[in-house]
């Protein structure tokens, strides 16, 4: 279980993030929506080590989040390998660094579930899809199994056929795989459809964390209700709802 | 792959036949008369007109523009230099000769340079804004910053007339080369660190390692398969800078330390206006420079593939 124990973050000077908490269990998914500098990014490098808190703490299980070894699926697909190697190469650099044999049956089973031809393995970032490289992402984040996935904004450079698409992708195999996954966005629709809980990100606090039932009929007034509104408004809720 | 090297070779060849006829055709329109310098060199002495006159039929200097140029390219296209102006001798040996004083030089320069340049870099590099990134940056700073001349006098004044551990000038030992490739490989090592820094910092910021940084990938391996290779693009970059660097350091140091090398051997063929040395100093610089960027060229391709397919 992911325990983020009433933290805060600075960036620089400024405190990105303060008085954090919240937990997420294996084969659970927490959705943090809000808007953009709301401390999402930071949230995210924060859980991974990259910022220390100032206060509070975050741990997997009682330990250290590094030592389960979680994994990232990052924003943009294609920028998120090295651009030199094959993906092939980028795909099983965690299995290859903790020295285990390279599995092929878990590969062929990751890119079914994923949709994705073996073949484009091969290619270079550039030589493929956005698609394509978004699931070789998710592809190289489970080829080790690992207990927490993040994800950050997995699906906005995606378009929406690809969007829903992906959203469905990792959602099955969170169920097979019973990973936890925490899933920063900034699409309320998404966040409705595929997570446990929303937590409401604003200026560097949690102003509700709740379930995407309780998000949409009875968000907290003020700024949560404000958000739904807006993404009713767009449209984006009703058909996630 | 063929069809790059092809196309590299062919830059080559072009650039080399672009040298060759831009030091000839400057030399011919340079002012001042090039058989009395010549006749100058080879006497030593004022000398009558006639034998201006006749040194100039000698040399092949009494027809056009053009058939000079052809009467020299002809026998270059086979690798023969032709005979020295001022003493008939053919200029082959003697540039050989220079060239064993200056290209251990030189390398020595390189290696000293790297040696200094990479740890500091490194060292440097490990945490940024810090005192120890300062203290490496402010080292590199100050020895881009002291000229040639300035360093080598220096480092006489300290080692061969204070300490007395080195001798200052001459090329009859390998111990006689330890100030003058010091001195030009802390020229290099200064511009080296930076370019080194720079180049770890910018690749520790790629986008994608934070993706694998914490996945029990070990930080040797991360620095082994992406930092190193995309710090090495720029560092390459400026090696191949460095060699002009380097070979026109030579020629100051040359002079300083009082060595034999390309530099004298250049400084004395262009007062003497023998063209067929200085041609075949320039000729053999711009080769050692074409021949460098080519292989920096067939680097980066070996560094990132991306590089070739797209100038394919």
């Amino acid at each position: 279980m992911l325990t983020v124990d009433t933290i805060a973050v600075k960036r620089g000077s400024k405190l990105a993030l303060q008085n954090i908490a919240f937990t997420l269990a294996a084969g659970k998914t927490l959705a943090v929506v809000g808007e953009s500098g709301a401390g999402k990014s930071t949230l995210i490098a924060a859980i991974l080590g990259f910022l220390k808190p100032i206060q509070g703490q975050i741990a997997w299980s009682g330990q250290p989040v590094r030592s389960c070894r979680p994994a990232l699926v990052m924003q943009e697909p294609r920028a998120a390998f090295n651009p030199v190697l094959p993906l092939r190469r980028s795909v099983l650099e965690p299995v290859v660094a903790a020295g285990q044999s390279v599995p092929e049956a878990r590969i062929k089973r990751l890119c079914d579930g994923l949709e994705i031809k073996e073949e484009i393995l091969e290619r270079r970032p550039n030589e493929v899809s956005i698609g394509q490289a978004q699931r070789v992402g998710i592809l190289r984040a489970l080829i080790a199994a690992p207990p927490l996935v993040l994800f950050d904004e997995p699906l906005s450079a995606l378009d929406a056929v690809t969007q829903k698409h992906t959203a469905r992708l990792i959602r099955d195999l969170q169920a097979e795989e019973g990973f936890a996954a925490l899933i920063v966005t900034h699409d309320l629709g998404y966040a409705v459809a595929h997570s446990d809980e929303i937590a409401v990100l604003r200026a560097g606090q949690i102003e509700e964390i709740s379930t995407p039932q309780q998000f949409v009929t009875a968000p907290k007034a003020g700024y949560c209700q404000a958000l739904r509104d807006a993404a009713i408004a767009l449209g984006g809720l009703e058909a996630a709802a | 792959m063929s069809k790059t090297l092809f196309g590299l070779l062919l830059r080559t060849l072009v650039v080399l036949a672009g040298t060759a006829f831009l030091t000839f055709a400057l030399l011919w329109n340079a002012p001042g008369d090039p058989a009395a310098a010549i006749a100058m060199a080879r006497f030593d002495a004022l000398l009558s007109q006639e034998v201006i006159d006749q040194v100039r039929e000698e040399v092949g200097l009494n027809t056009s523009f053009w058939p000079a140029f052809w009467s020299w390219l002809g026998p270059l296209l086979c690798f023969d230099f032709g005979n020295s102006a001022v003493t008939g001798r053919p200029v082959w040996p003697d540039l050989w000769g220079a060239m064993t004083y200056t290209f251990p030089l030189a390398f020595a320069g390189l290696m000293i340079g790297l040696g200094v340049a990479l740890p500091l870099a490194i060292f440097a590099a490990k945490r940024p804004g810090r005192l120890s990134d300062r203290i490496a940056v402010a080292i590199a700073s100050l020895g881009a910053a002291i000229p040639a001349y300035w360093l080598g006098l220096l480092l006489i004044l300290l080692f061969a007339v204070q300490l007395g551990w080195l001798p200052a000038m001459g090329a009859r030992t390998p111990a006689h080369a330890i100030l003058p490739a010091l001195t030009l490989g802390l020229g290099v090592a200064a511009s080296l660190t930076r370019i080194i820094r720079s180049g770890i910092l910018e690749a520790r910021g790629q986008a994608f390692l934070p993706a694998i940084q914490r996945r029990g990938v070990p930080e040797a391996a991360i620095g082994r398969d992406h930092i190193a290779p995309h710090a090495a693009i720029p560092v390459i970059t400026v090696f191949g800078l460095e060699l002009a660097f380097l070979l026109e350091g030579a020629v100051l140091v040359e002079v300083i330390f009082g060595r034999p090398g390309l530099g004298t051997f250049l400084v004395s063929a262009i007062a003497a206006r023998d063209f067929p040395q200085v041609q075949a100093v320039v000729l053999l610089t711009a080769l050692v420079f074409v021949v460098s960027n080519l292989i920096i060229d067939l680097l980066y391709r070996l560094i990132d593939p991306r590089i070739g397919e797209r100038d394919a």
